[in-house]
């Protein structure tokens, strides 16, 4: 109600949330203008040189604005909740056609990739939405660290610490570099592979893979459709994972585990122990069906590389199959050797890179045929020389989110 | 295979909670009434049991598959009933969070999980169990803000000013604390893919989906801030980011965008 009262002209100052919306608006649609008219090859790489000078520039009228400028009404409105607000829609905007597109590398559509949908973050209006919200919130944050106040901590661990994150993920994304190394077990490598530019890169140490440890999860049973050769999952039921003397309910049957091998190799109708390379796990089960007191005993593998798989048929529609056995942990035993005949020997698993140099270092995967026999382990080496400024902004809204606990604790009046 | 009996630790915390409500609601003395409270605190005791059984027999955090999250769900969502009741005294909120959270435990009871026991490599992580507690923890939150905006939009189109005030400042405390959880996740999520997956954000659709709830909700609480909003508004504000919210947790795995997604982890 009160806004009828002050109703004002459009874009005359103070300016409100029709003028905020509108800039929004606009400058989302010069993107698209300017992604369509660059026939939707996107936002290109600039230099290192070239976004370095940005970001200072960017920092340079945000502080002069901010500081020296701040009775200039366009300041005021660029501080303000109205052009906040109007910035996070339209960042929203850009995230929620995002999530409604397939993200991939090469559409089918026209519109698609002629506006970039399908690969926003490298798009026009992705990118402008991004520093308006960065000039934005910029402004705003700086009208509350001058003058300063203590109360305004926690906006400031809220609200400095997200400029932080955008800042130093936008302008550090085109330094981050991620590299593919293959390593053969014995075999020295320092070469690496580049997958976005599709370049290989010398490195300054060479990686010596020792040994490849794959550990599994006992296998699983499962029932398959003879006609189609699926499996009949019905929400994930119908899967036992198979362990000495296990029992089971599946679909119909009743099934009892009564001898299993981990690695077993096959001579006549039996199976038996063996650790060749390539023995596959296998099963002795008996399978009971009550409906029609049936009950059929027999051997099951899921077979390898090197090893046929056998399956159990329990009736005409059904049979009982070995699923290949999930892995559970796998890591690399691996050694970085550097010029200066330094050697350092590291454990490498999913989960705990090792950091080296500026890079750190990944477990990534092997060769899924060869399974635990795998020689060969895949790693990655990613080096973001802006990850600690992200950190930075990362604590720093963590810190902004518990002083909203008080906020949370506190009643707010209402108007 | 592992079979515990979920239906009965189900259908006794479910009436377990019946009777304490009834006994909350239609009881003359205030005796009743506390047994009705001890009645739905039992309840809470025995989903509670039931998480940890699971846990030991699966030998790994139960938090792997959608089934699993809404039981920690049906977990936190009386939890936050019962605080804001030993809080504030909203007996109402208690009941609305009991029987959301017995929907979320019916609702499993219909799509029963096969719990297997394998967990992948991926997921080994010490940042696996405080990531998925602390964004159930606000989606229950935040679901109890929900609640709490259809309870306020009925006042207010009533014209129950009193009520309508109370649902408002009752939305914005389970709202600021949600958030603050909420955030939290998201940033614990953060630094878990930056050691898993070796970057901190590369806009999988669910990370996608998990930033647009997280800045509607930030949204929100501009809105409020600005206070020029009536509490209509904002009411259904609240309602439009928890369907998002709802679109984060369940609908990301149909829809188109979700392809390729490495937040897959139900079957």
């Amino acid at each position: 109600m009160s806004q009828k009262q002050n109703k004002k002209p459009v874009w005359i100052h103070p300016w409100g949330y029709v003028e905020s919306f509108s800039v929004a608006f606009g400058l989302i649609s010069v993107g698209f203008a300017m992604e369509f008219s660059t026939q939707g090859r996107g936002v290109p790489d600039f230099t290192n040189a070239t976004l370095n000078v940005t970001a200072v520039v960017l920092v340079f009228l945000i502080l002069t604005g901010g500081l020296f400028f701040r009775k200039v009404p366009l300041i005021q409105w660029l501080s303000g909740v109205p052009a906040a607000i109007s910035a996070i829609a339209g960042i929203s905007f850009m995230a929620l056609l995002m999530g409604l597109t397939l993200q991939q590398q090469n559409p089918d559509a026209f519109w698609v990739s002629r506006l970039g949908l399908s690969r926003i973050t490298s798009s026009w209006p992705y990118l402008i939405a991004t520093f308006y919200l960065l000039v934005v919130l910029g402004m705003a944050t700086i009208k509350r660290i001058y003058p300063w106040k203590p109360g305004n901590i926690g906006y400031l661990l809220n609200h400095l610490g997200l400029w932080i994150v955008i800042f130093a993920a936008t302008f550090g994304a085109s330094q981050i570099q991620r590299l593919e190394m293959t390593l053969q077990e014995g075999r020295l490598e320092y070469r690496a592979l580049d997958r976005k530019y599709n370049v290989w890169i010398d490195m300054p140490f060479a990686i010596r893979l020792h040994d490849f440890v794959l550990e599994q999860y006992p296998p699983k049973l499962g029932i398959i459709d003879n006609k189609t050769g699926r499996i009949i999952h019905e929400n994930g039921k119908n899967l036992m994972l198979v362990d000495t003397a296990a029992t089971g309910t599946m679909l119909d049957w009743y099934i009892r585990v009564l001898t299993y091998f981990d690695q077993s190799g096959k001579a006549g109708e039996h199976y038996y122990f063996n650790n060749e390379p390539g023995a596959a796990p296998s099963v002795k089960v008996q399978a009971i069906n009550e409906k029609f007191s049936d009950t059929i005993t027999g051997w099951i593998s899921c077979g390898s590389f090197n090893r046929p798989y056998e399956a159990l048929k329990i009736s005409d529609q059904y049979s009982l199959i070995m699923l290949f056995p999930e892995p559970k942990r796998f890591l690399s035993e691996i050694e970085i050797l550097t010029t200066e005949t330094e050697t350092v020997p590291v454990s490498l698993e999913v989960n705990s890179p090792f950091s080296f140099q500026g890079w750190k270092i990944y477990q990534v995967s092997y060769d899924d045929e060869l399974g635990r026999w795998s020689d060969t382990s895949v790693i990655e080496l990613v080096r973001d020389p802006w990850l600690p400024a992200v950190y930075s902004g990362i604590f720093m809204m963590m810190a902004g989110a518990v002083t909203l606990f008080w906020r949370g604790n506190k009643t707010l009046t209402t108007s | 295979m592992i079979w515990i009996n979920y239906n009965v630790y189900a259908a006794l915390a479910i009436t377990t909670w019946l009777v304490g409500l009834l006994l909350m609601y239609r009881g003359k003395s205030a005796g009743t009434k506390n047994t009705g409270l001890v009645f739905i605190v039992v309840g809470q005791l025995i989903i509670t049991f039931f998480l940890v059984q699971l846990w030991l027999l699966l030998d790994r955090p139960p938090m792997r598959t959608l089934g699993e999250t809404r039981l920690w769900y049906s977990f936190f969502l009386p939890a936050v009933g019962l605080v804001t009741y030993f809080r504030w005294r909203y007996r109402w909120f208690l009941a609305y969070s009991l029987i959301l959270s017995a929907l979320f435990l019916v609702l499993n009871a219909i799509y029963p999980e096969n719990y297997s026991k394998t967990l992948m490599p991926a997921l080994q992580s010490p940042w696996f169990v405080p990531h998925v507690v602390v964004y159930i923890f606000a989606y229950a939150l935040l679901a109890a803000s929900s609640i709490v905006a259809v309870r306020g939009l009925f006042s207010s189109y009533r014209r129950k000013d009193e009520v309508t005030r109370q649902s408002l400042s009752l939305a914005d405390n389970l709202v600021y604390i949600g958030f603050a959880f909420l955030t939290l996740g998201l940033l614990f999520g953060a630094l878990w893919a930056k050691e898993a997956w070796g970057h901190y954000w590369t806009w999988d659709p669910k990370e996608t989906w998990a930033f647009i709830t997280w800045i509607i909700y930030l949204l929100y609480l501009h809105f409020r801030f600005r206070q020029k909003l009536t509490a209509k508004q904002l009411f259904w504000t609240l309602l439009i980011a928890f369907l998002v919210l709802l679109i984060c947790w369940f609908g990301v795995n149909y829809l188109p965008s979700a392809a390729n997604s490495i937040h897959t982890y139900t079957r």
